[in-house]
């Protein structure tokens, strides 16, 4: 059984993830850059394990209130990407981002990271505000 | 990826060595962002992604070599921008990175859940084109937030500072002309700063028609390039535009203008194709053209592709003039192909390219023979480094002096004068003057010069804000003292 997967309460990062039977959930708040990256990337070896041990089809993160990534931080989620695409095909999970299309660091950042497998990474966006 | 029949171990020697090579790209591109990278890891930045293309050609890893192409597109605007780069640009190095991983490690067979490559393409051709908009990081490192800043502005702000600062160096070196590190300093100042304001056409011109024989190579077609050019130097921004304009238009003759050999040969055409690159420097403005010998727009085509994605309605298109349907392919989302090719992907289109143009105040047409090829014109003006002055020597020998022709200047034969050398705290030096009157809008000054002036056109290679007195510009290749009459005559004259 999966440990309880800690959160991470950095000076501008807010990072909690949410574990259920067959669901895992991961939520950032604020910004994440060099800082970050290593209790990041602590967190999503956790949630990865999390996700296998469940067999869950899809792994959800929501950075709506995330304010910024930079890119060392998104190459953490690529860290994440390639294991699962490393995985046997069975055993591979959805990656499903719930992003705010009004920042444009999302629009970017997540475009890229789609590109490296679209049919593992989903993203849902809010609907941009009419200018 | 079309792995050749290769034997496996010079295969996976290739993925050993790239894998390093990718290391230490990461590494020199780190360094270079954060502004603590010398010479040395932009040679190896350069230098390793040169390598790692060439290789990954050599074991026909194709897909590695589109994106490390498109990575040096990058990495050749980013080092004019001396690594001072929006985040958007690291985030697609950064990636680009990744991704290369990724491609050199994938092997046949293995199920990577959908790599696109293609959308990964127009990610990078996207940060490129709009590069001339984008907020640069004003200081410090790249990975340090920036969005919403107006970099932009910050640039010239920052090249107004650079400017006043080798104004005062280059007055202490005419006041102290025996200081020889006067001199030198103002010389490496106007030298950065001539690099910060206008660079050379010529470099990014040469680049494109290596990068088009290349592509051409991979395509199976073989392609000539001319490039004529006069030594012509613009400004960053419009560099930057000419830049996405040139990777859209130059990839398109490859891709699909140039037609293969044996096509060309039952045209009657020579079986090597032919792009030529021509700038023209006029007073105004400079123009490029870009001519190819391929078979031009299928001008049929676009009406239909229009009517199919909504942009025209059929018996609007249908009736449209041969040169207003060729302008069709400037509309927003359109694309004559269907789907994309590796070459040319489904990146930027024209309408963003004709974007970031006319951001710069330029202006791009296409005009197409059917059968003989497409020529492209850009055209940008020249934006505000040539001026008409009036231009007199001082009191001072080796000195000269400028005034904008936007004042009226004559001869005074009596009354008050001052040395501008005097104001701007140089030294007038004694000897014969001759006294002149500076005049605009009722506002007259006296001051004194070494000799009748004569017209003349500057430019400005150390600009400054029109709040400061002075700035230095060169006539004929020979530095001058612009002065700004408002500025420096405090009080009115006589």
């Amino acid at each position: 059984m999966t440990q309880e997967i800690p959160s991470i309460h950095a000076d501008d990062l807010h990072a909690e993830a949410t574990v259920g039977e067959r669901t895992v959930g991961v939520r950032l708040v604020g910004s994440a850059d060099t800082r970050s990256m290593k209790p990041l990337d602590a967190m999503l070896d956790r949630v990865h394990a999390a996700a296998l041990e469940r067999s869950a089809p899809e792994v959800v993160v929501d950075l709506r209130q995330c304010d910024f990534i930079n890119s060392s931080c998104l190459k953490s989620f690529v860290v994440w990407l390639n294991r699962i695409q490393d995985l046997p095909t069975e055993q591979q999970y959805k990656i499903r981002f719930l992003s705010d299309d009004r920042k444009h660091w999302q629009r970017r950042g997540l475009g890229t990271l789609s590109c490296f497998a679209v049919e593992l990474v989903r993203i849902e966006a809010e609907p941009r505000e009419r200018a | 990826m079309n792995e050749p029949d290769l034997p496996a171990q010079l295969v996976a020697r290739f993925r050993a060595a790239a894998l390093e090579r990718i290391e230490r790209i990461e590494s020199a591109w780190l360094a270079l962002t954060q502004q603590m990278g010398g010479d040395e890891a932009e040679r190896d930045l350069l230098h390793d992604m040169h390598t790692l293309k060439g290789e990954a050609r050599v074991v026909g890893f194709a897909d590695v070599v589109l994106i490390t192409q498109r990575l040096e597109d990058v990495f050749f605007v980013a080092r004019r921008h001396r690594y001072r780069i929006h985040e958007d640009v690291d985030v697609v190095v950064t990636m680009g990175l990744q991704f290369l991983r990724m491609l050199v490690r994938k092997r046949a067979g293995t199920s990577h859940g959908g790599i696109d490559l293609n959308g990964f393409l127009a990610h990078i051709d996207e940060v490129l084109s709009e590069w001339p908009r984008q907020p640069e990081m004003a200081e410090g490192p790249a990975s340090t937030a920036s969005v919403g800043s107006d970099g932009a502005g910050v640039a010239q702000q920052t090249r107004l500072r650079l400017g006043l600062a080798a104004t005062d160096v280059y007055l202490s070196s005419i006041a102290s002309p025996s200081d020889a590190r006067l001199r030198r300093a103002w010389t490496l100042l106007a030298s950065e700063l001539a690099d910060l304001t206008a660079v050379q056409i010529l470099p990014l011109l040469r680049r494109y028609a290596s990068a088009a024989k290349d592509l051409a190579g991979e395509l199976g077609k073989a392609v000539e390039v001319a490039v004529t050019s006069p030594d012509v130097r613009v400004e960053t921004e419009v560099l930057d535009a000419l830049n996405a304009a040139l990777l859209h238009t130059i990839r398109n003759a490859v891709d699909h203008g140039i037609e293969p050999a044996q096509m060309r040969h039952a045209r009657g055409k020579p079986p090597r194709g032919s792009i030529e690159i021509e700038v023209s420097s006029r007073d105004d403005a400079i123009e490029v053209t870009i001519r190819d010998d391929g078979g031009g727009i299928d001008v049929e085509r676009v009406r239909e592709r229009a009517v199919a994605l909504g942009l025209a309605r059929a018996d609007v298109a249908k009736a449209m003039a041969v040169d207003d349907a060729i302008e069709l392919v400037f509309a927003p989302g359109m694309t004559v192909r269907e789907s994309a090719s590796a070459i040319s992907g489904r990146g930027i289109g024209l309408d963003a390219v004709r974007a970031s143009i006319e951001r710069v105040h330029g202006s791009i047409r296409i005009a197409s023979q059917d059968g003989r090829g497409v020529t492209v014109s850009i055209r940008f003006p020249r934006a505000g480094r040539a001026i008409e002055v009036h231009r007199l020597p001082s009191t001072r020998q080796g000195v000269v002096l400028a005034l904008p022709t936007t004042w009226t200047l004559r001869d005074a034969d009596a009354g008050a004068a001052v040395d501008p050398l005097d104001l701007l705290a140089v030294g007038a030096a004694p000897g014969p003057r001759q006294r002149y009157l500076v005049a605009r809008d009722g506002v007259e000054h006296a001051l004194w010069a070494g000799g009748p002036p004569s017209r003349a056109t500057a430019v400005r290679i150390c600009p400054t804000a029109p709040s400061v007195p002075a700035e230095v510009v060169e006539i004929d290749s020979v530095e001058a003292l612009l002065l700004r009459p408002d500025a420096i005559f405090k009080t009115p004259g006589p």
